[in-house]
């Protein structure tokens, strides 16, 4: 296709015309000039805006805090009725444990664990802030005060000072203050409860210590810019203004917590099946969406052999992140055990996934285990489970994407490997997509190559060669056998052929060799070898790692397009940190866990590859946290 | 003086919202970022000289504040803030369409930050060379010629990416 000059002005003159003005925003700030508002609110950018423009939301997916967001898109319409989400959510954990309570301010995650204390999760890492115990936080506007309940109390602890103070505590026993939000600095909404009775809702005036009843009720939140508050009162959900005290009905639904906007409400709601599930209002049009997905899945057989059912999950206390375009969630499998409670991120817009971004999501969601996720983005997902165990996923990456006879396709190759084996399998296929109503879904999945690199003999045993298999072809060819590799490197020492990964794009091989003498210390070879050269390269000599010696490989993966290895160490040591990159452009080498200045790790391995990044696991204070390590 | 202001809004509030909207691809971000520019040229307005271009003031305001913008998001040098992720369009319907979005944003993200700010400026801004010029330092000729190459450019950028699709 060649195009010329004037028609990339037209294109782009055209493209240009695609992008739909809001014309409701464009009247209402237009008013605020009118008025002379606008000058007088200048200092409060983000709640005066938002008064004016109340965007309105679809749900895209992306992965976690950790991951580099995509650009949003809110849609032009406002309604949370319109919203577009369901198919479009993905979730990923960001730490496990028994997790009571969480709130988010400027990308920092507030999580509380139940019996440990308040942490905060960044980029530098998981770290504990009070070793109080919360039931709900709250942020305040500034970030700089945490608010929160704990065993019928309500407290603050000030972030920058590092005090806890007191606030409310009950006289008595059988009453507790619960549920707390920020109106203002000195003020805050709480709930009362005493046993056997009806909770309450009150305003209360940190200055004065005064009390004032707003009604009955749970879950109380402030509506800014509104002077209102949203609640919940036996499972339905109310706003109330505090002016004139004047109330409407939102939705059925509990744990209400509003938007720092001021224009969505967040909230749990029972489905008639019985599960629940995470719900946006919109509060100033009273339209509502459904945001998560929550199967039903067979719980015991009875002895009549009926099957009893029960929800796949239980979410609790969705909050809204500070640009109220994200919500965070507490969700736990109903099978599992109440440890392995995860946070997990919904971001909301308007974006429609394009092809890419479904294949993209979709292979993550294989890759974290989000079966349920995964199965959404399929046009017919099937009964069975998507996920692996082992060989495991260990990366993807989008290789191409096109067009035939009308319908879209994605390219896109997925990385498998055998922990501590030396098992690696790229297998490439080719998605093919339909349009739907929020971007596409993947109609059929057509496997066009697949390679294996082993050095497994035909018994299963770990043999002295590498072999490599190519399915398209029907080739099986022995690369090479240890006793090609420099005996300048391997000494006399007797090694074993250990993890190892395959790059089809530069027909490279990446090796791990493990030292295997009784008599000596243990120690690790990485090598590189290239197939069309039939050449090898040293990548390092391991001895020790962190000072620990006699380290095992037990997982060697490599970043798609060859720029780094991620390399997992087993130490003597079993709880030093043992994730190492090796960046083979640059020849830097990256103990992982010098960059989590703020968490003293117990353990960590690497995850998946994806986009130049590796996603790893670190265990700290009985959490698993995922944080992501991008390659220069 | 309200008047005046608010005819200058009226008439180039499309100009304005589209241009931040192509840089930073989030309504909210837009809306925000536009309800700033538009405070600070009412703020200004009042000691605006008379010769002074309406559209070439108001476009540098804004060129200005999205810088600001990306500047306070994250560490980036000042023209690391232009090198912005075009965002997905609203009203995309044939698959035709698509393919020339993804083309365009892939050749617009292709470009160096300046030949993409001029593009921007141009095509979603719909300003006139003499206009660019004055938002972004440079001689009328300077934007022409750049304009024209910068075309040359994207005509063999969209292209190779059409063809391929």
């Amino acid at each position: 296709m060649n195009i010329r000059e004037e028609q990339v002005e037209e294109m782009l003159r055209h493209h240009k015309s695609l992008i739909v003005v809001d014309e409701e925003f464009q009247k209402k700030l237009r008013q605020s000039f009118e008025s002379g508002h606008a000058a007088i609110n200048k200092k409060r950018k983000s709640s005066w805006l938002k008064k004016f423009a109340l965007p309105a939301i679809s749900i895209a997916a992306t992965i976690a805090l950790i991951v580099s967001s995509v650009v949003m898109q809110p849609p032009t319409h406002v309604d949370a009725a319109s919203l577009t989400i369901t198919n479009q959510l993905s979730f990923l954990n960001v730490s496990m444990g028994d997790t009571a309570g969480i709130a988010e301010h400027d990308n920092k995650l507030y999580v509380s664990v139940k019996d440990k204390g308040i942490y905060v999760y960044d980029q530098k890492g998981f770290k504990l802030i009070t070793s109080e115990e919360a039931d709900t936080l709250r942020l305040n506007e500034n970030g700089d005060k945490i608010l929160f309940s704990s065993h019928g109390t309500i407290l603050m602890h000030d972030l920058t000072t590092g005090k806890t103070t007191k606030l409310l505590k009950s006289d008595s026993p059988s009453v507790a203050y619960t549920q707390p939000d920020w109106v203002d600095d000195q003020t805050i909404l709480l709930s009362e409860s005493q046993s056997g009775e009806q909770s309450n809702l009150y305003l209360y005036n940190l200055q004065t210590k005064q009390k004032i009843h707003q009604g009955t009720g749970n879950s109380p939140s402030f509506v800014k810019d509104m002077n209102a508050i949203v609640y919940e009162h036996q499972n339905q959900l109310y706003t109330k203004t505090l002016s004139n005290e004047e109330e409407s009905l939102i939705d059925q639904g509990h744990s209400p917590q509003v938007s720092p906007s001021g224009y969505y409400v967040t909230y749990l709601k029972e489905e008639p099946n019985g599960a629940e599930n995470v719900w946006i209002a919109d509060l100033q049009r009273g339209t509502t969406k459904q945001i998560t997905t929550n199967p039903m899945q067979a719980k015991t057989k009875e002895e009549n052999t009926q099957l009893k059912t029960e929800p796949v999950f239980q979410y609790s206390h969705p909050v809204w992140n500070t640009n109220s375009d994200s919500i965070y969630v507490i969700k736990q499998r109903m099978q599992d055990s109440p440890e392995f409670k995860q946070v997990m991120r919904i971001d909301v817009t308007t974006i429609k996934m394009t092809a890419e971004d479904t294949v993209t999501r979709y292979l993550q969601a294989l890759i974290t285990r989000d079966d349920d996720f995964a199965k959404s983005l399929l046009v017919s997902p099937p009964d069975d489970i998507l996920t692996y165990s082992n060989p495991h996923p260990v990366g993807f990456q989008i290789t191409g994407q096109g067009r035939e006879n009308g319908t879209y396709y994605v390219d896109a190759e997925l990385y498998l490997a055998d922990t501590a084996r030396p098992y690696y399998q790229v297998t490439s296929s080719r998605y093919w997509l339909l349009p739907d109503k929020n971007g596409y879904k993947i109609e059929k999945i057509m496997e066009q190559d697949q390679w294996i690199a082993t050095a497994f003999t035909e018994d299963g045993d770990i043999g002295e060669s590498v072999i490599l298999q190519q399915k398209q072809t029907s080739e099986k060819k022995e690369l090479f056998s240890m006793k090609d590799i420099n005996q300048e490197w391997l000494g006399d020492g007797k090694y074993r052929f250990a993890s190892l990964a395959y790059q089809p794009n530069a027909d490279k091989m990446y090796l791990s060799l493990q030292r295997i003498d009784e008599t000596t210390n243990t120690s690790v070879l990485l090598l590189t070898y290239d197939i069309s050269t039939d050449s090898f390269a040293l990548v390092d000599h391991v001895t020790e790692v962190n000072g620990s010696t006699n380290p095992v490989v037990s997982s060697l993966t490599v970043e798609p397009d060859g720029k780094a290895l991620a390399v997992d160490f087993t130490l003597e040591d079993p709880s030093g940190p043992s994730t190492v990159v090796y960046e083979l452009s640059n020849q830097k080498r990256v103990k992982l866990h010098s960059q989590l200045t703020d968490t003293q790790v117990s353990r960590m391995y690497s995850f998946y590859w994806e986009r130049g990044k590796l996603f790893y696991h670190v265990q700290s204070n009985g959490q698993t946290i995922m944080f992501h390590y991008e390659v220069k | 003086m309200k008047d005046k202001f608010l005819d200058i809004y009226d008439q180039y509030f499309h100009d304005v919202y589209r241009y931040v909207f192509v840089k930073t691809g989030s309504r909210w971000d837009t809306e925000d970022l536009v309800s700033e520019i538009f405070r600070k040229a009412y703020e200004k307005f009042d000691g605006l000289r008379s010769e002074v271009n309406r559209k070439a003031w108001l476009m540098t305001i804004s060129h200005n504040t999205v810088i600001d913008f990306y500047r306070a998001k994250k560490p980036v040098s000042v023209g690391d803030g232009l090198e912005l992720m075009l965002p997905p369009y609203i009203e995309v319907d044939s698959l035709q369409q698509q393919e020339e979005r993804i083309c365009i944003e892939k050749s617009l993200n292709y470009l160096d930050s300046l030949d993409a700010e001029i593009i921007m400026l141009r095509y979603f801004s719909e300003m006139k060379c003499k206009e660019v010029g004055e938002v972004l330092g440079m001689s009328e000729a300077n934007v022409r010629t750049k304009t024209s190459r910068i075309k040359k450019k994207l005509s063999i950028l969209l292209s190779k990416c059409l063809g391929e699709q």
